[in-house]
């Protein structure tokens, strides 16, 4: 692809354009807006497909405040035009200087990336990539422009818009409008008199143009074509935006429940759970119409995953509020509700509906499996932030004992159901793995990191509140056991650099916290540190490792560097409270009010 | 006394079911597994599978946990009905890991690669082994080898004693490598003599190495290098002056070939007067003899130096039709070609050096000269044709004619071989060439040989004619499969894959049925106690290859049961949680008259350490020993109670 890119900047008449020029400000989108495509292996409206190319080229949807479908039909009837204004963004500066661009400028022209010699010998280039090797951040960076460059010729050259369906097979490729006649002569001219009232910005021309582009369209023969219904639920779905309205609904629902310890007041606890109730409730609406619009469950990728990581909160905390009467319980679902769905809409993921693996098609686990494991997360991600509240409450307030009693109750009730629901999610993937590959267990990393995140949340169950009392060799044996197994460990991770060294000391310590530290503070410091281990699951085996089977939903190396900053962050925070908690627990006058005995 | 042991043994059994060491083994089995996922991304899924999941310590491991379960549920016999979901809880583990135990020793899991129009019968697994045939019987005798240490990145010396045998025919492992490279060695043991030296040509900044063998050249880089065997005496003296005597005897032939006939004179014969050719009409008179011919610009030859560089003649034709010069070149015979005169243009004359003279051509400057007797000389021969030698002994350098270059033989060997060899590829690459070394007995004899992996050798002792092969261990699968064809559904509009199908057909040989099936990717199918799935393919060419996945595994009924088992125990530990919780919201008074050990069950939902656990009635620490402890988690029912009303 990139060399036809390449072949065409030789023949790419550099136009200066004596004024900016403008996007048609008054036509009506509505009706072309449905007209049915073929793109990316479906059938969506012209709106998905405009969305698409957009956010791929731009980066945003509504760029410069524009309705895709607007920019989508400027590009395609006036390619002259748009491929000498800006609109691919090289956002990093890093990039600009070893591409020789110019420092202040951020946003390009097609025509202007196109003929720039050392970028075209950087994509040219990444054609000699020895496969398998991955590529470096300059490389991946370099692919992304070049891949932005291809799918704008292809807009361009009229192609990007398959509206002409086959007439024989029902699965075949659709064409692009190609000029001259043929078999769809009132298409073509249907076709033209849309271009040229768009050129013109005749509103009233392009109007009875696009009602009769459809018209001549749906006339064409086709084996199979979408009904109206499922054209109409996506467009709705695009036009809603549920999931981006969603966390903003949380968000407020979380500031309410935020409100209302302290307000005490009972009609505003109901006006927080009405608050958490209705982002539920848009996010149950809005997976349900990305249910539809695919076909399938939306569990296949980060992005969707995420949702259902957003969804299993609100789900929970529903049912929670029937066991705790508790004001935390709306608190912590909204927040960690609406913190899901922002890292959805915020995080650089793919937001639209694409291809799956063919192993994640046909099978009823994937419905199963992937909402049974989310939800766990989702559970174990609550738990995570009651978790932070009780490290705050004994650090900064040891005198409030029944908040942290509240606290710890609920905690414990978030771990115990969460590592239920993470056994179920374990025992389910297992059994998919068994219909899929023809065994249970195979020691995938993904399967492994699964298993050791369960079992750092069973020791958090398994440790008593305090030590119980064994002979003394007991402790030994322990001791002995960690000796042996570290002595046998160690070396098989040769090479020993600094970096291995402190994770191999981290890890001990952790080692000692897991087993050692006891009462509710601990609890709440290792359920974080647990839960990092299941974001390691999650994310950091596709990410970090970047190994195994279950490498199906790539996205950027941002996500790997958000990982470790956040964590870094959220530990650092864990060890300064624990500080905090041990200094004032060491400094007043033992024993400390709250080990007073009844 | 018995008593006391009956007492120990039971302080023992609570250790090993404690809390504590079920804590401690949770998290090494933790540790161990984040570690082998590092040390996978670095050596890849097999290394990790045989050093971390299926190493021996790794099953101590696990038995440690299962221990554990064991103990902690067997010291809590009788149970009490609160006791129930803990009970199921834990059996489901021990349970699970039972079947995991009849996977490994029951289950067999391997995968068939068939092409399109091919028929199997054999699946192969990942072990590996060694087989012997006799082909003249079709026999054969197979060996499972140890999967500990074929397939390990470490080289293995006799990793194991068995072997293969036929007849009198004993086949045995004697070294295992995990990546091979063919290599070559030169080695002193030929029962016949031939010589052969080890050379080092050293310059100021670099050394190279070469053996070179007796009747063959080897390379310096663009130098090449001979040995030759000098037997006598007499014969060395003739190399180290080669012109003095044979120039005074002839500097060669001159030959003419004319109307299908060849005439050699002698030049010397020639020179100066006519001398017939035959009966052919033509003579021919030898005017000069050119030691190193140089053709001036206007066409003249003059001889440039003494050396023979470039022997030529120049002589006359005299024919029939007139008379003719011509020159001949020595080293270019053809060049007369172009001299093509009329009158004689159907006779080529060819002038032949003598031997000794040609010799001195540089094509290899140096030259070992092996003998007589111990005696090694090397000779050289400079690009100006100055030839140079010297006496050499072994491991001293000799100055040669090239500057800052000096020559030295490090080995020389009398009986020298070319050992055809498999060494170890360092670093051991990712596409892995495993080769064993095979030490093969057969009446009294034995000899070695190296075999790599899946790569069959032929070999033939007693005149008959065996193969051996080291490959994946094939399975009979009890029925032949055969690829009817093989589809990749795609995607509406690309050729992104949406499915893998395999159009197979199965005949079962006890009653020649055979049947059709379909196997694609979540849709696996079973016959003759396998179950086939789709896992990858390969298009080479034309036709596809379907690779399936071939599983049989008693265990997995075992593992799932115990799957429902701890959910369902996992479920019933939370209920009767809740259900504590609920009375303690209901009533504070219910929470402390509840029976024994209630107190601590009430409050165990706030109280992780607390799950599941209730002192046995005989427990040797009463309950009434503990740490201070946060009042919240010591005190029961009433305070809390107050709490959760909240």
């Amino acid at each position: 692809m990139s060399r036809i890119v390449l072949i065409l900047a030789a023949f790419l008449p550099i136009l200066a354009s004596a004024q900016e020029p403008k996007l048609p400000p008054d036509l009506d989108v509505t009706a072309i807006r449905g007209l049915c495509l073929q793109h990316d292996g479906r059938w969506p409206p012209l709106d998905t497909v405009a969305r698409d190319i957009v956010v791929s080229v731009t980066g945003n949807a509504s760029y410069r405040g524009h309705d895709p479908v607007l920019w989508l039909l400027a590009w395609t009837f006036a390619p002259d035009t748009w491929m000498n204004e800006p609109l691919i963004t090289v956002g990093n500066a890093e990039l600009r200087r070893e591409l020789q661009l110019s420092p202040t400028q951020t946003v390009f022209s097609y025509s202007e990336l196109l003929s720039h010699r050392q970028l075209r010998s950087l994509i040219e280039a990444l054609g000699q990539i020895e496969r398998g090797r991955k590529m470096n951040p300059l490389e991946s960076k370099v692919s992304d422009i070049s891949d932005k460059l291809s799918l704008l010729q292809t807009v361009f050259r009229g192609q990007a818009l398959k509206l002409i369906p086959d007439p024989a097979n029902a699965l075949g490729a659709w064409k692009p409008m190609t000029p001259g006649p043929g078999a769809q002569a009132d298409v073509g001219v249907a076709w033209d008199a849309l271009g040229d009232a768009f050129r013109r910005g005749d509103s009233a021309a392009f109007t009875s143009a696009s009602d009769r582009l459809l018209k001549t369209v749906s006339a064409l023969p086709a084996t199979y074509r979408p009904d109206a219904k499922s054209l109409a639920t996506e467009l709705n779905y695009n036009q809603i935006q549920p999931f981006s309205t969603a966390w903003k609904v949380m968000l407020v629902g979380a500031l309410l429940a935020a409100a209302a310890i302290l307000v005490r007041r009972r009609w505003f606890d109901g006006l927080a759970a009405v608050g958490m109730i209705a982002g539920f409730g848009l996010l149950t609406y809005g997976l349900s119409l990305r249910w539809q619009i695919a076909a399938r469950i939306p569990a296949s990728n980060m992005f969707e995953s995420l949702l259902f990581l957003s969804w299993g909160m609100g789900a929970f905390a529903i049912l929670s509020v029937f066991v705790f009467r508790d004001r935390l319980v709306p608190l912590t679902a909204s927040g960690m509700g609406a913190l899901a769905l922002i890292l959805a809409d915020r995080l650089p993921l793919d937001h639209f509906i694409r291809p799956i693996a063919p192993v994640l098609l046909d099978t009823i686990w994937m419905s199963i499996h992937v909402p049974v494991i989310m939800i766990s997360y989702s559970v174990l991600a609550l738990a995570v932030l009651v978790a932070h509240a009780q490290l705050i409450v004994m650090a900064f307030a040891p005198g409030r004992v029944h908040w942290s009693n509240t606290i710890d109750r609920l905690h414990y009730w978030y771990l115990h159901v969460g590592t239920i629901l993470l056994t179920a999610g374990i025992a389910t993937g297992s059994m998919w793995a068994a219909s899929s590959w023809g065994r249970y267990w195979g020691w995938d990393p993904k399967e492994v990191w699964s298993l050791v995140a369960l079992l750092g949340y069973l020791t958090i169950l398994h440790v008593r509140p305090g030590p119980d009392s064994l002979p003394r060799w007991a402790y030994a044996l322990g001791i002995l056991l960690t000796a042996a197994l570290l002595a046998i460990v160690v070396p098989k991770l040769s090479p020993m650099t600094a970096g291995k060294g402190l994770a191999i000391a981290a890890m001990v310590f952790g080692m000692a916290v897991l087993v050692l530290a006891h009462g509710p503070f601990a609890a709440a410091a290792k359920s974080i540190m647990c839960f990092w281990l299941i974001i390691m699951t999650y994310v950091g085996v596709n990410y970090v490792l970047g190994i195994g089977l279950h490498s199906y939903g790539f996205g950027t190396g941002a996500v790997v560097r958000y990982m470790f900053l956040t964590g870094g962050i959220d530990l650092a925070f864990v060890a300064l409270l624990s500080l905090v908690y041990w200094f004032r627990r060491a400094s007043a006058a033992a024993p400390l009010p709250i080990l007073a005995p009844a | 006394m018995q008593t006391q042991s009956v007492n120990k043994v039971r302080r023992g059994l609570h250790v090993v079911g404690s809390l504590w060491f079920a804590a401690v083994v949770l998290v090494l089995l933790l540790v161990a597994m984040a570690c082998a996922t590092v040390y996978e991304s670095m050596h890849g899924a097999e290394q990790a599978l045989l050093t971390f999941y299926q190493s021996s310590w790794f099953e101590a491991l696990l038995f440690l946990l299962a221990a554990n379960v064991l103990t902690a549920v067997v010291v809590r016999y009788p149970f009490s009905k609160r006791q129930i979901g803990f009970v199921m809880t834990h059996a489901s583990i021990l349970v699970i890991l039972g079947g995991a135990l009849v996977t490994k020793h029951f289950g067999i899991e391997g995968q068939v690669s068939i092409l399109e129009g091919e028929t199997l019968k054999e699946f192969h697994v990942s072990a590996e082994t060694l087989a012997l045939t006799n082909r003249a019987n079709s026999t054969t005798s197979t060996v499972d080898l140890n999967p500990k240490v074929f397939g390990r990145l470490t080289v293995a010396e006799r990793p194991q004693d068995a072997s293969v045998a036929l007849g009198d025919v004993r086949v045995r492992v004697e070294k295992y490598l995990p990546d091979s490279v063919p290599s070559e060695r030169i080695v002193n043991d030929n029962p016949q003599p031939r010589a052969a030296v080890e050379l080092s040509l050293a310059s100021s900044d670099h050394e190279d190495k070469t053996w070179v063998l007796e009747g063959e050249t080897a390379q310096f880089g663009p130098v090449a290098v001979a040995l030759r065997t000098v037997a006598t005496v007499e014969e060395l003296k003739q190399l180290l002056e080669p012109s003095s005597e044979k120039a005074a005897s002839s500097v060669g032939t001159v030959k003419i070939d004319v109307a299908g006939a060849t005439v050699e004179r002698p030049v010397e014969e020639c020179m100066d007067k006519a001398v017939p050719i035959g009966g052919t009409g033509y003579s021919i008179r030898v005017l000069r003899y050119f030691n190193h011919a140089t053709v001036g610009p206007n066409n003249e030859i003059t001889n440039a130096s003494d050396r023979p560089v470039n022997p030529a003649i120049q002589a006359e034709i005299i024919g029939p039709s007139g008379t003719e010069k011509r020159t001949a070149f020595a080293r270019f015979p053809d060049f007369a070609s172009m001299h093509k005169g009329t009158a004689t243009s159907n006779l080529n004359l060819i002038f032949v050096a003598s031997g000794a003279q040609v010799d001195t051509e540089p094509s290899t400057p140096i030259e070992v000269l092996f003998g007589p007797a111990d005696q090694l000389r090397l000779r050289f021969t400079a690009a100006d044709g100055i030839v140079t030698t010297q006496e050499a002994r072994l491991g001293e350098p000799v100055e040669t004619p090239w500057p800052g270059r000096r020559l030295t033989i490090a080995q020389r060997f009398d009986h020298a071989r070319m050992e055809h060899a498999v060494t170890l590829a360092d670093p051991i690459r990712e596409t892995r060439m495993p080769a064993v070394l095979l030490k093969i007995e057969a009446g009294g004899e034995s000899s070695e040989m190296w075999l790599g992996k899946s790569q069959p050798r032929r070999l033939t002792i007693d005149r008959i004619p065996y193969e051996l092969l080291y490959a994946e261990k094939q399975v009979p699968l009890g029925f032949s499969i055969a690829l009817t064809k093989f589809t990749v559904g795609t995607y509406p509009g690309g050729n992104r894959p949406r499915s893998f199908e395999s159009q197979v057909t199965i005949t079962d040989p006890a009653n020649g049925r055979t049947q059709g099936r379909i196997i694609s990717m979540n849709h696996p199918t079973s016959y003759g106690g396998y179950t086939l799935y789709q896992s990858s393919y390969q298009l080479t060419g034309e036709r596809a290859t379907s690779v399936l996945s071939v599983a049989r595994d008693p265990g997995q009924p075992i593992v799932f049961a115990g799957y429902f088992g701890l959910l369902a125990g996992m479920i019933v530990v939370l209920g009767v949680r809740v259900n504590d919780q609920r009375r303690l919201q209901g009533g504070d008074d219910s929470a402390h008259g509840a029976g024994r050990g209630n107190g601590r069950q009430t409050i165990s939902l706030l109280n992780p350490g607390a799950r599941c656990r209730q002192q046995p009635p005989n427990d040797p620490d009463p309950p009434g020993r503990k740490e201070p402890r946060p009042a919240t988690w010591i005190r029961p029912g009433v305070g809390v109670g107050r709490e959760v009303s909240r």
